[in-house]
């Protein structure tokens, strides 16, 4: 509209206002009810907003009449006057007062709030206040999670969801809500407590202070500016130091909740990268450091020197080297899986292991000893074997060794004659020699009376002795293998006849608090064992299968079947040890506890008689004969006759050996042993003929080579008779004995022990040049025949474990351009003879002094509840340790640390900037860089 | 006079603004800190946000209270009330992350917040501009007054009719069948809304045309009927933008009450189940 010019009448309706004279207060809450037809009343309403002006005045009484009181401006004193009564005469009806503007708005207010309350009213009372209040939609995953939960979903997060308003409003106002000393992160560890530890799940890329504060100096002293930018350094001038290391951090501070379903709640913006780091980059392709040596080592675990594989021995063996022959892509495409061994290397270095193998592993080892000259020394061992009593020679095994340091004696007397001592080198005219001699000798008698008395028992007992760590069950069986405690006993029959007239049971079991601290039913599984009066459990088996305890670990007979079939007859003569002289124990039940804990068994011989053997001179006990035919209850021949515990040869079923066993043990076969038992005897043939399951999640067997494993070749347990030893005889490649007993040696030995035996007992048992072979490939990377670690597969990449970095090869191999690996992961060329000894092969991995690694986070071996620590060991990412780094980067920026070569040349920024740039691929912080970093809580 | 007067309200509007800008500078500054050292910036804004909203209601009890004068005069308030507006504005934005809540309970409270500050920025541009408007209309009419003027005016056209100068049919058809309605009746909701001078040109137009009937001693009776109507069309335009003017006030000042009650169990709420512990 346009407004008119200045009105002429403008003095026409100020003079309206004037004649009107009313004088407006728009704070009373009353207007008169006439106003709005333009008619106020000149008196208005009353506060009560009833009509004040009902007559033109209100008469006063004076004297006894009424007087009309109203005032002049509404024309003074009428000329009627009130009425008699005292009215006034110009009485008119009332009008209805109407609320004034203000008080309009003041009841609206009213309105408003009251419905605002009442609305909060019913729907707290309507038990759906959690989705009213529910800042918004959960995320999909989490959604999911809590569906079912109804109004207690809240209390899965929030821990004082289920308390009141009133308890929201006290504890808000610090009243306290009985619920502080849980928190939110606790909640949220409630579901994710496989992701990280509680201890380290609010510390800083849930890593210690410390250790983040060593990478986080390592970090800066390396790099070029180690200054923020200047808008960081004027905002710490400004308001403080930023985030500080070790200050808890909570989940909801990065992942923030309740922004719809489509959330990606893990999604980090280089800003909350960058609040907490010092340098601020802006962007990948412009700031960020060159990398450091990345990806060389990462995610390898063997020893595999892809240089020369391609290099010489392919081409050697005219084969192509394509990386996809042992490097496979899993379910979503990404190159993560290796093949086996058997496929991948088998076909060239299976038979190097089978070679290296073949003599096997001797747990028992008799070493020869001049019994005369000992004796002439006053050390007498007692009856010794008397193929192995016309000199000293020999040494004594590796686990021979260790379980002897179990033994008190003999330890002294290992002690006094060192480790790996031979017994050629002894010193007969030096009496600590020949006393530790005598030492060692009945320590390896007691040692065989322990393990025909206990087996595997006895095994885990010397072994938390000596090492100083319990063995659990499942190693135990690792460890043993389907050890029997028979084929022990037969070789103490055979090896010390009068073994259990020298020694007594209390004698032979080493004394250790650990093993007394075992769980009832392991110690009476020992007492279980002690009762033991079978020669050979399968037998009992066959024999009195009704006598068989089901329950037992192993079946335990009521009475021996086999009594007096081993020889009843008794040694009173032959001096024992202790002094003691058992009457009535059957030399061939190998268990002396038989005399005193089943006598029925003794008095009741159901076996007749043997002769003493008289091919065994030196002893005086009754081998086991063979059953007749006569007795109908028991076989025409003995069927473990093949054990080698018969003493007749022409009875004894001939047992088929391997062609290249016999071959390599022609010793044997030309110098059977005087007792006329078989020249070999195989237990593991026929008892232990299983072979140990397949224990190595690389060996396939559907993908062995049938050629090499398998096939016409000594599995397990074999007593060797001719050269007094029990050996046991390698599968192959992934041998779960053979790595247990390196694994439970090297974890001793990082543990600390600084013993020289131990070093020796490593050294025998898992160096490169050994028999296995295992640490030639397995062994860590220094290089060290003393390994200190053991890399059993053959990617050392952790699936539990998070590290800095983060690559995905999927998106990547599916551009034409880099579909061959090679396209990256380009080979350096290895220089001529430094390939083929394994010391050149380690010499290329980086030594733990030489590099830090950063990303290298693991769990060590002993820590079962997944403590971060940091280990010299990498995942992915190395960083040079400061002190090694200067001088040593070569023209390509790579690191050169001493005795390091990666068979790759490391990856440039410049590759990857290529296609990750600001504005085309994603080049975030988070796109390459993991926050939570460390090892996943294993339940 | 005038001079002086004017330059001492632009030093004073300088003034507030630079003092403004500047407590705004140093409020994101802060914020955005907070935001770099994963602080969470909703917290702190919060918290102003609703220190502003306090004093912004307060201004009204400022009003109210005269014994609280004390504290600075309503202009002063009003001057206050203003810039705390805008800085509101802003802050709420930054609070709830420039993106609309999901919630139920944070979709009313912001709705209501909206609400206030869009009120309150209509009521801003309707007194920045509405009082030139009504100025140049040249009437000063209070707007409860409206009515009694609006009776006086229909008293006047009852006075002419009865005049015997303007005793003529065609005048007093003229004021009993168009002008009297016009006189009485309210406008349109419509011309509340719009408010236009399309009746009153109209009813100008007939007044003229009125005149090839009248003689010429009578024609001058018109002039009087021309007044009443421009008269009658300025307390219609008064009536409109008055009303407008105190009409923004009840969505302004109505859900003030409701806003703060909402806000403070929103603060209860978010510390109660506040993650980040």
């Amino acid at each position: 509209m346009t407004p008119s010019p200045a009105n002429p009448n403008d003095g026409e309706l100020r003079q309206a206002n004037v004649l009107q004279n009313n004088y407006h207060r728009p704070n009373f809450p009353w207007v008169c009810g006439n106003a709005s037809i333009g008619e106020p009343c000149w008196t208005g309403p009353t506060a009560d907003g009833s009509c004040g002006c009902r007559a033109e005045c209100y008469p006063i009484a004076r004297g006894s009449g009424w007087a009309c009181s109203r005032p002049l401006h509404r024309g003074g004193t009428c000329s009627e006057g009130p009425t008699k009564d005292g009215r006034c005469c110009n009485e008119r009806p009332p009008c209805v007062p109407r609320r004034s503007l203000r008080s309009q708005r003041q009841r609206l207010s009213f309105a408003l709030l009251s419905m605002t309350l009442g609305i909060g009213l019913i729907i707290y009372g309507s038990g759906r206040t959690y989705d009213v209040i529910a800042p918004g939609p959960l995320s999909s995953p989490h959604a999911e999670r809590l569906a079912h939960q109804g109004n207690d979903r809240c209390a899965s997060c929030h821990p004082q969801a289920h308390q009141s308003l009133g308890q929201w409003v006290g504890g808000m106002l610090g009243g306290g809500t009985g619920e502080k000393n849980i928190t939110q992160t606790d909640l949220c560890l409630n579901c994710h407590q496989r992701d990280m530890s509680r201890e380290h799940s609010r510390l800083a890329h849930n890593v210690a202070p410390t250790d983040l504060a060593k990478l986080s100096e390592d970090v800066l002293n390396r790099s070029e500016s180690s200054s923020g930018s200047i808008r960081q350094v004027s905002s710490r001038m400004v308001f403080g130091a930023p985030f500080k290391n070790g200050q808890p951090i909570a989940c909801a501070t990065c992942h923030r909740e309740h922004h719809g379903q489509a959330i990606d709640m893990k999604a980090m913006t280089d800003q909350q990268c960058q609040s907490c780091h010092g340098q601020n980059f802006h962007s990948f392709e412009l700031d960020h450091p060159e990398f450091n040596n990345w990806p060389q080592v990462a995610g390898q675990g063997i020893r595999f020197d892809h240089s020369s594989h391609h290099f010489k021995h392919f081409p050697q063996g005219n084969r192509p080297f394509e990386c996809s022959q042992c490097h496979r892509d899993d379910r979503q495409g990404n190159v993560q899986q290796l093949v086996g061994f058997e496929q991948a290397c088998g076909a060239c270095h299976q038979g190097a292991i089978d070679l290296s193998i073949e003599r096997g592993f001797a747990l028992l080892q008799l070493p020869s000893l001049d019994v005369d000259a000992l004796r002439a020394s006053q050390q007498d061992v007692g009856q010794w074997p008397a193929e192995l009593s016309r000199g000293f020679d020999g040494r004594i095994s590796p686990l021979s060794e260790l379980l002897l340091r179990a033994d008190p004696e003999a330890a002294a007397g290992l002690a006094v004659l060192g480790p790996g001592f031979d017994f050629l080198d002894l010193d007969t005219s030096d009496g600590t020699h020949t006393l530790a001699a005598g030492q060692v000798a009945w320590g390896i008698k007691r040692l065989v009376a322990d393990l025909s008395l206990r087996g595997n028992e006895a095994i885990r007992q010397r072994l938390q002795i000596v090492l100083e760590q319990p063995i659990d069950d499942q190693r135990l069986v690792r460890l043993s293998q389907n050890f029997s405690m028979t084929l022990v006993q037969d070789s103490a029959g055979i090896w010390f006849p009068q073994l259990w007239q020298e020694l007594t049971p209390e004698q032979v079991t080493p004394k250790s608090s650990m093993h007394q601290k075992r769980p009832a039913d392991q110690t009476n599984q020992v007492a279980e064992s002690a009762r033991l009066v079978l020669p050979n459990d399968i037998l009992a088996r066959i024999l009195n299968p009704e006598l068989v305890m089901p329950d037992g670990p192993q079946e335990l007979l009521a009475e021996n079947p086999l009594q007096g079939a081993y020889g009843a007859s008794s040694v009173s003569n032959t001096p024992s040890r202790s002094g003691a002289v058992t009457n009535s124990t059957p030399a061939g039940s190998a268990n002396p506890s038989v005399s005193t804990n089943l006598t029925t068994a003794a008095v009741a011989p159901s076996r007749p008689e043997t002769k003493p053997n008289t091919a065994s001179s030196s002893t005086t006990v009754n081998p086991p004969q063979i059953p007749t035919s006569d007795d109908p209850n028991l076989l025409a021949q003995n069927p473990l006759s093949g054990y080698g515990s018969g003493t007749d040869t022409s009875s004894s079923v001939p047992l088929e050996v391997p062609a290249e066993h016999h071959r390599a043990n022609d010793r044997e076969i030309a110098n059977p042993p005087a007792s006329g038992l078989p020249n070999k005897t195989v237990p593991g043939a026929t008892a232990n003929q299983e072979p140990p399951a397949q224990q190595s999640g690389t060996a396939d067997p559907s993908s062995a080579t049938p050629s090499v494993i398998g096939k016409s070749k000594l599995v397990g347990w074999v007593r060797d008779d001719a050269g007094f030893s029990l050996d046991y005889h390698l599968q192959g490649h992934g041998d779960l004995w053979m790595k247990e007993w390196i694994d439970v040696l090297i974890e001793r030995q990082s543990s600390g022990a600084p013993e020289v035996w131990l070093a020796y007992l490593v050294g025998e048992m898992a160096a490169p040049d050994k028999a296995g072979n295992c640490l030639l490939c397995h062994g860590d990377r220094s290089g060290s025949n003393l390994t200190a670690s053991v890399n059993w597969a053959a990617r050392y990449r952790d699936p539990t474990l998070k590290g800095w970095t983060k690559f995905n090869h999927r998106p990547h191999t599916l551009l034409p351009g880099l579909s061959d690996c090679r396209s990256c992961h380009q080979l350096r060329e290895t220089p001529a003879g430094q390939d083929s000894p394994a010391s050149a092969v380690a010499n290329r991995r980086p030594a733990p002094t030489g590099s830090f690694h950063w990303a290298g986070f693991s769990k060590s071996a002993a820590d079962g509840t997944g403590q971060v620590q940091l280990a010299a060991a990498s995942l992915d990412t190395a960083v040079p340790n400061p002190s090694t780094e200067q001088g040593q980067r070569g023209q390509d920026g790579n690191l050169q640390t001493a005795g390091h070569r990666s068979d790759f040349h490391s990856l440039t920024k410049t590759q990857c900037a290529a296609c990750h740039q600001s504005g085309s691929t994603r080049s975030g912080c988070s796109t390459c860089h993991n926050y939570h970093v460390g090892q996943r809580v294993q339940k | 006079m005038a001079g002086p007067m004017i330059e001492q309200f632009w030093r004073r509007r300088l003034r507030h603004l630079t003092l403004f800008l500047l407590l705004a500078a140093v409020g994101s500054l802060w914020l955005y800190w907070q935001r770099q050292n994963l602080g969470r910036t909703s917290f702190p804004s919060g918290y102003m946000l609703f220190a502003i909203v306090l004093t912004l209601a307060a201004y009204r009890v400022r009003k109210r209270w005269h014994f609280l004068r004390g504290l600075g005069s309503s202009s002063a308030w009003l001057h206050l009330h203003i810039y705390l507006g805008f800085a509101a504005f802003g802050l709420f934005w930054v609070h709830i992350g420039f993106q609309w809540p999901l919630g139920t309970l944070e979709q009313v409270l912001a709705t209501v917040f909206m609400l206030i500050t869009g009120s309150g920025f209509y009521g801003l541009y309707l007194t920045r501009t509405y009082p030139k408007k009504l100025t140049a209309v040249g009437n000063e009419v209070l707007y409860e007054q409206i009515p009694i003027q609006r009776r006086h005016l229909v008293r006047r056209a009852e006075a002419l009719a009865l005049d015997g100068k303007y005793q003529t049919e065609i005048l007093i058809d003229f004021i009993d069948r168009r002008l009297m309605p016009f006189l009485t009746r309210g406008r349109s909701f419509y011309y509340l809304l719009f408010p236009n001078g399309g009746t009153r040109r109209a009813l100008l137009t007939e007044v003229e045309n009125l005149n090839r009937y009248l003689t010429s001693d009578h024609q001058s009776g018109t002039v009087p009927l021309k007044r009443l109507i421009q008269d009658k069309d300025d307390l219609d335009f008064h009536y409109a933008l008055q009303g407008r003017l105190k009409g923004w006030l009840f969505v302004h000042i109505c859900l003030t009450g409701v806003l703060i009650v909402l806000a403070g169990l929103h603060t209860v709420l978010v510390h109660v189940f506040q993650g980040g512990v």
